[in-house]
């Protein structure tokens, strides 16, 4: 042994772990750098409240982290949102699959793109919850969390998510991005039965690091799959169908999206120790396309269980249509 | 922001998935770049820095300084660099070496806490950065004499040699890595950690260090 190996030996005295402090610090860094940048805020609203409510499952804490973002992110390109869950029994039993069956149709008869084409995407989106509580004075328990400021954002990406592009400072900046568990190209392998593709999107989207259980897995890639591709309109409307097959999901016939349009959506609430998430996709009611999601994760702290803590995210699509190339608008 | 249109479980649940352990190794060269490059429109995604890499670097840190102030150290070294992501050459894939840079920079802030450590563990053989995670029969090198040895010869070390020799040797940096996170030329990296272990090895002398366990619980 050198003194080099002496060196590493003794490194490895000391563990490779991040301390809670040290995260925490960082991500009120993050929002007080970010100043009036909501995104910033919201990665350290998030986890500042993960981090104070001890009770809940690390896969809440995933859900915040990734789930929640999915939520946010995904619904540029969303062909469709659909929402899991299990909240209030279902106004009618056939409810989700009516919806399901006219938005599949509607999906099924949208245009064939080619993976290379490129999307324009502008959409509404704001969070729900900066993590902070939004006390009110004279009322215990407190309910709720302070709303962000809406946000208005535009991007573009090729069908087959492997070429992104936005504007930053006012130069088109183009890149790539990180692979999904389900290529483009893999789409057309999916089952064909809708029960089949619920089972093999929880079983494909990495559950249980999505968080939740098999449903929430399965809306979540569902939503994923809708929201980060521009799809082929037959596996869009078999995703539509398969929506209605997720345990738990209920229609919301009068649901309103960020930008206060109102409309008929998939709704699903996963309910979890001690609180639960409530996922909501909003659609056009006349034309059944996605217009809109909304992801909640309710909870309690753990100081206080009275406490009552909200925080997720609402999406509005505002524009979503095929360009020539990156940086051209509709 | 199409980038944001992509699946951020996906990628929040890769992160998650070596959160904490610091390996989330694979992939990492070829995504880091990506990943700062979409933290400039899209600020929370910095956080999957944090996750990937944060534990390394406390390490790192908690080993020169201490886990008191590490914690500082760490949540500073990471608002630093979100601070100057967009400054951060793209061309670059790995930001390990970025990161190690700003959190050695600011490692030397504290400087004397560093050598307080040192001399320390040089005089007691209790080691302050294994303290809050090991007992003192876990803590076979620092309470070993040549442990004591190696703590009185880092102090000692000249601070540019310190810091070229612990990033190599704490950072798993290579010497083309340090010279990025110091911002000098390799061969100075080479020059540095060379003379560093020249002085730790005369420092050692004729101690065995592989002879731990038998000194191991003097204390």
């Amino acid at each position: 042994m050198n003194e080099m190996e002496l060196l590493i030996r003794l490194r490895a005295e000391v563990p490779p772990v991040v301390s809670a402090r040290a995260e925490e610090r960082f991500l009120a860094g993050v929002r007080a750098t970010g100043g009036g940048r909501a995104r910033a805020r919201r990665v350290t609203a998030l986890a500042r409240t993960a981090a104070r409510m001890r009770d809940i499952p690390v896969r809440w804490r995933l859900a915040i982290a990734g789930g929640l973002t999915l939520a946010l992110t995904a619904g540029l390109l969303g062909g469709a949102t659909i929402s899991l869950g299990g909240g209030k029994p279902p106004a009618s039993a056939n409810a989700a699959e009516l919806l399901a069956s006219r938005a599949a149709a509607a999906a099924a008869a949208g245009p064939a793109v080619s993976p290379g084409q490129w999307i324009y995407r502008q959409r509404l989106d704001r969070m729900l919850g900066h993590g902070m509580l939004c006390l009110r004075p004279g009322r215990h328990p407190v309910s709720g969390t302070c709303p962000s400021g809406i946000q208005k954002s535009e991007g573009w990406s090729t069908a087959d998510g492997t070429r992104n592009a936005w504007f930053y400072s006012g130069k088109l900046i183009t890149g790539g991005g990180p692979p999904a568990p389900i290529r483009y190209a893999d789409l057309g392998r999916l089952p064909r039965d809708p029960v089949a593709i619920v089972a093999d999107i929880a079983r494909k989207w990495a559950y249980p690091k999505t968080g939740g259980g098999p449903a929430s897995a399965a809306f979540q890639g569902i939503f994923a799959l809708l929201g980060y591709y521009a799809l082929p309109p037959a596996v869009a409307a078999e995703l539509y169908r398969a929506l209605a097959d997720i345990p738990g999901v209920t229609v919301n016939p009068h649901a309103t999206d960020l930008a206060g349009r109102h409309g008929p959506a998939f709704t699903l609430t996963v309910k979890d120790r001690p609180g639960y998430d409530v996922f909501e996709l909003i659609l056009n009611p006349h034309t059944y396309a996605l217009m809109g999601f909304t992801e909640a994760v309710h909870g309690v702290t753990t100081r206080d269980r009275h406490v009552h803590l909200v925080f997720g995210s609402e999406v509005a699509i505002v524009r979503q249509m095929p360009v020539s190339g990156p940086g051209q608008r509709p | 922001m199409a980038s944001e249109s992509r699946p951020a479980a996906v990628t929040a649940a890769s992160a998650a998935s070596g959160n904490g352990t610091g390996s989330a190794a694979g992939g990492r060269d070829s995504c880091d770049a990506d990943v700062i490059r979409r933290s400039r429109h899209d600020p929370e995604h910095f956080a999957v820095l944090f996750r990937k890499y944060a534990p390394e670097i406390q390490r790192y840190v908690t080993r020169r300084i201490g886990a008191a102030e590490a914690e500082d150290v760490v949540a500073e070294t990471f608002l630093a660099a979100f601070g100057q992501r967009e400054s951060y050459d793209l061309a670059h894939p790995d930001a390990r070496p970025w990161l190690y840079g700003i959190a050695t920079n600011l490692t030397g802030r504290r400087r004397r806490t560093e050598i307080r450590m040192y001399r320390a563990l040089a005089r007691t053989g209790r080691d302050p950065a294994t303290e809050p995670f090991t007992d003192r029969v876990d803590a076979a090198v620092s309470a070993a004499h040549a442990g004591k040895r190696l703590a009185a010869a880092l102090a000692k070390l000249p601070a540019v040699y310190r810091d070229a020799l612990l990033l190599v040797a704490w950072g798993d940096l290579s010497y083309e890595q340090a010279a990025v996170a110091l911002g000098v030329p390799v061969g100075t990296v080479r020059s540095r950690v060379h003379r560093a272990r020249g002085k730790l090895r005369r420092a050692l002398g004729g101690i065995d260090p592989s002879a731990l366990h038998q000194e191991h619980g003097h204390e």
